[in-house]
């Protein structure tokens, strides 16, 4: 699965290129985002607006690096289309999950933050 | 006086168990679903159902053994979707209940990274049944879709 990394501010932006999270795409997204983790990337902000469908396998994907990232990093969501949307509601992971509207929703609660 | 004039329209597909295969029977089925006009809402519906079940096969049935085969196939009427999906790997005992407690009250470290497959296919259909035929399984999911054809969006 492609990535593109963009740093704003304290935030790395990291906008999935793959349309489908799935049982297929699900390692190699964990592969890559474990090396971001380790980086120790202090905010970690996942673009998920290129991904039209997630499965639980791509769900228990981000789940997996949600852990690794830890309480030390945050590690939040922005800009789910619906389908994807959908799955984090009918498993109650939105509740577990900081979800953003936009890209740009969570980068103005970060610096607010920051500021 | 009226003739039953039910039509069904079926697909049927049959893949290996690797998960590219599975990947691409979903994709081809939802797009025989939109040549049906099927909106596309349901259509989003049958796809993660569908993938969910055949994930389940490649995993607990073959365990990711790429060699096994997996029929599928799909009724359309104006009423109901009907899917069966027919393995020949490890005996599927049960339909498991799907994901059990409440993640928001997990700590981090305990939250399932799994387990979440069965509780979206229960949801999302109207029925799903489970049979053992010879050494075959045999799972069936229902999607009823007569009242909702018609919803807009």
């Amino acid at each position: 699965m492609d990535i593109e990394t963009s740093v704003v501010g304290t935030v790395t932006v990291v906008r999935l290129k793959a349309p489908r999270l799935d049982a297929a795409q699900s390692i190699r997204f964990k592969e890559n985002l474990r090396g971001l983790a380790e980086t120790g990337a202090d905010h970690i902000l996942l673009d998920m607006g290129e991904v039209t469908f997630m499965d639980s396998s791509g769900l228990g994907a981000v789940v997996n690096v949600m852990k690794l990232v830890g309480s030390r990093q945050r590690m939040e969501l922005a800009a789910l289309t619906p389908a994807v949307a959908k799955v984090f509601q009918l498993t109650r992971m939105d509740r577990v999950f900081t979800i953003h509207a936009t890209v740009a929703d969570a980068l103005n609660a970060g610096l607010k933050a920051a500021g | 006086m009226q003739t039953s004039g039910i039509r069904t329209f079926t697909i049927s597909i049959a893949i290996r168990s690797v998960q590219d295969e599975v990947a691409g029977s979903v994709l081809r089925i939802c797009d025989w679903l939109a040549s049906h006009a099927i909106a596309p809402a349901i259509r989003s519906e049958v796809e993660l159902v569908l993938a969910e079940a055949l994930n389940n096969v490649v995993e607990h049935g073959y365990l990711y053994s790429p060699d096994g085969a997996i029929e599928i196939a799909v009724s359309l009427s104006d009423v109901q979707l009907t899917t069966t999906i027919v393995d020949s790997g490890r005996k599927f005992d049960h339909l498991p209940e799907g994901q059990a407690a409440n993640p928001e009250d997990l700590a981090l470290a305990d939250l399932p990274e799994g387990g979440f497959g069965w509780a979206l296919i229960r949801t999302l259909t109207e029925n799903v049944t489970l049979e053992r035929v010879g050494d075959r399984n045999r799972l069936t999911l229902v999607h009823r879709i007569e009242d909702r054809q018609h919803v807009p969006g």
